[in-house]
């Protein structure tokens, strides 16, 4: 009768204990996705879908928390598998990322480095050029001699 | 003499556009004052009309608003805690009251989340303080951190007769 007692008052204990280390592994694995996210982000990944997909892991997370243990166990593992996709996405989100940052300085570089052969162009040959518009703009004008007023 | 003016201007124009392009970079890929933002607003997604008085246990809506301005992603918790009008807010660390609620939300860079929450109150109170902290996650210490910013809204709360 004792042991009954004492195996009846333990199941409910292992059972929230059960249920409390899935809610923690869900929020770990979403902590360390998270992390890695971060990290991605600062080498220039672009990690909007990685964002949006570790939103749905917590939103699973909030649903397992409002339901019982069978069911929160399902949203806690799908929370989990959710994290486990997003950080295997990484490697090559921050290898896109790193090539759009390296178009972008590029495109920055070939801007800049094309003023400045404007502006070296509009130094030596501004004359000519602007004088040759003028010419041309001015071709039609006549020279006419001023008469003389009497 | 004409000439040189000519020259002149468009050699500014031209260091003009470097250094608006140079800009247009650099601040891209800054963000000069970091901040994070949380908001509070009523049952009709307005800074107005939130409950000032509730039955126990009964539901009631309020709309949470988190905004990131921080320059990256952020991992941020809302922490729902409730006090007295006694209560210690403090911008360095939270309130020493249990946690009643949590919502949870991963924002990037100028993201916003602005979602209903239902509460409902437990016991019976006279201007009861219902706090919302944010905090967020540190990835060097593996932990959140309080950043000091909270809201509350007070509430009387009576029991069902």
């Amino acid at each position: 009768m004792f042991l009954i007692l004492i195996i009846l008052t333990a199941i409910p204990s292992c059972a929230v204990y059960a249920q409390s280390a899935t809610l923690n592994s869900a929020l770990i694995a979403i902590q360390n996705a998270f992390a890695q996210v971060s990290r991605a982000e600062s080498q220039g990944a672009n990690v909007t879908q990685q964002v949006s997909e570790l939103n749905q892991a917590l939103q699973l997370v909030q649903m397992g928390e409002n339901e019982n243990s069978t069911v929160s166990e399902q949203y806690y593992s799908q929370a989990i598998n959710l994290a486990t996709q997003v950080v295997q996405q990484l490697p090559q989100a921050t290898r896109q990322g790193q090539a759009a940052a390296q178009l972008e300085l590029t495109w920055l570089g070939l801007l800049l480095g094309g003023l400045a052969a404007a502006g070296i162009i509009v130094y030596f040959f501004g004359s000519m050029v602007f004088w040759r518009l003028w010419v041309r703009t001015h071709r039609g004008w006549m020279v006419r001699k001023n008469e003389e007023v009497s | 003499m004409i000439d040189d003016q000519v020259k002149g201007v468009l050699l500014a124009v031209i260091i003009l556009l470097g250094l608006m392009a140079s800009a247009q970079y650099y601040y891209s890929h800054t963000t000069s004052e970091p901040f994070p933002e949380l908001g509070l607003l009523g049952p009709n997604e307005k800074i107005a009309d939130y409950p000032t008085s509730v039955v126990t246990g009964q539901n009631f809506t309020l709309y949470l608003y988190v905004g990131n301005h921080e320059g990256h992603v952020e991992y941020y918790n809302v922490l729902v805690k409730l006090g007295t009008n006694e209560s210690v807010i403090s911008n360095s660390t939270g309130m020493n009251a249990p946690v009643y609620r949590i919502y949870r939300m991963i924002l990037g860079n100028n993201q916003t989340y602005l979602k209903p929450i239902t509460l409902s109150l437990p016991s019976p109170g006279v201007d009861v303080r219902v706090v919302f902290e944010l905090w967020q996650y540190n990835v060097t210490t593996s932990t959140f951190d309080y950043t000091g910013v909270a809201n509350w809204i007070y509430v009387n709360v009576t029991s069902v007769a």
